[in-house]
């Protein structure tokens, strides 16, 4: 998509979002990419945050 | 292509060296689990783009842009790359934990200061004291003037829970064959093994003892890449020799259960004697009370 004023250069990119889905189905599909992302085993920062106050609640023996 | 400005060079220089450390964690990170985790490459799509800014410039795509342009944006992408150096090192320390206390949570305290002592007098102490201080480094990410020095802190304290981990890691195979040989004693008396098994007093224990001091002796390789291998192959003996105590214990624990099970009925019938006995005295006093106070009337 090109910027009102015709000049790219300095629009910030879009955040990138991740569909688990439709990487597994993609991958699917298309018989591409590495085998982790082909399986979904993608982490997204709000999964990351769930993991971690998972991990930091549990206390080292 | 323009050349670069003393700053813009300098600025660059430091982006290149942060990227050195990025790179390294990346690496070492991408491989813990298996998983892609996704707000780095996020962070490093942006700093791609700041460059790709910079080269426009330099290669006259774009001549009439300001005189800070390509410095803002060598500064724009070096924090991209700062806070994605972050995200992973966030990732790491919170994965290693995972890994630590899922390794451990079948331990038990005994067999932890028994096997592997260093446990609790320095590492425990130390990942906690790692855990505690990241996130005081965390806060600082998002201030204005990113700093170099704190991101080598922070991989400093993420490469020693990794040779804590790798300490850990090393100790398992001893500490699980501790806790099955504690955990299949659990329930029999000191008797029972006196009489039914007497070489675990005279022999197996005595050489469990010494087995265990053996491992906690071994210096442990800090290089976790290049361990030594004759300290490995020590170790590996010494598993093998608490796993063939463990097999031996193993084959006695049914002797062992019957002789307590047989004891624990002779204690019953004994129980049974005593309380017979029990009544009969109280029978023959309540007879002799009669019979004194009927003599007495």
């Amino acid at each position: 998509m090109v910027h009102e004023s015709g000049d790219v250069w300095d629009v910030d990119l879009p955040e990138m979002k991740i569909d688990k889905n439709q990487i597994k189905e993609q991958a699917k599909k298309y018989r591409m990419g590495n085998v982790p992302l082909g399986l979904g085993r993608v982490m997204n920062r709000d999964e990351f945050e769930d993991y971690e106050m998972e991990v930091l609640s549990r206390r080292l023996p | 292509m323009d050349d670069l400005s003393d700053r813009e060079e300098a600025r660059l220089k430091e982006l290149t060296e942060l990227y050195a450390k990025y790179k390294h964690i990346m690496l070492y990170a991408d491989a813990l689990r298996g998983e892609h985790f996704a707000p780095p490459t996020n962070e490093m799509k942006d700093a791609f783009d700041h460059l790709m800014r910079i080269y426009s410039v330099k290669f006259g795509l774009r001549p009439d842009q300001n005189e800070n342009y390509v410095f803002t944006n060598i500064d724009a992408a070096y924090r991209h790359i700062y806070r994605a150096t972050f995200e992973w090192l966030d990732y790491i320390r919170i994965v290693q934990m995972d890994y630590i206390t899922e390794k451990l949570e079948d331990i038990s305290s005994e067999t932890l200061s028994a096997v592997f002592p260093d446990y609790y007098k320095d590492i425990r102490p130390e990942i906690s004291r790692i855990v505690a201080e990241i996130p005081a480094y965390k806060s600082d990410k998002d201030i204005g003037s990113p700093d170099i020095t704190i991101v080598t802190r922070y991989f400093e304290s993420v490469k020693q829970l990794r040779s804590h981990l790798n300490r850990i890691e090393r100790n398992i195979p001893a500490l699980i064959k501790y806790e099955e040989i504690t955990k299949k004693l659990e329930g029999i008396s000191s008797e029972a093994l006196v009489k039914v098994f007497p070489e675990y007093y005279k022999e197996i224990l005595p050489d469990i003892s010494r087995i265990v001091a053996e491992i906690t002796s071994y210096k442990v390789d800090e290089d976790v890449d290049s361990p030594d291998i004759q300290i490995e192959l020590q170790y590996s003996e010494s598993i093998k020799q608490l796993e063939s105590h463990s097999n031996r214990i193993n084959s006695m624990i049914p002797a062992l259960i019957k002789y307590e099970g047989e004891r624990k009925n002779e204690k019953r019938h004994d129980y049974t004697i005593y309380a017979i006995i029990a009544v009969i005295a109280a029978l023959v006093g309540a007879a002799a009370s009669v019979v004194i106070s009927a003599a007495i009337t």
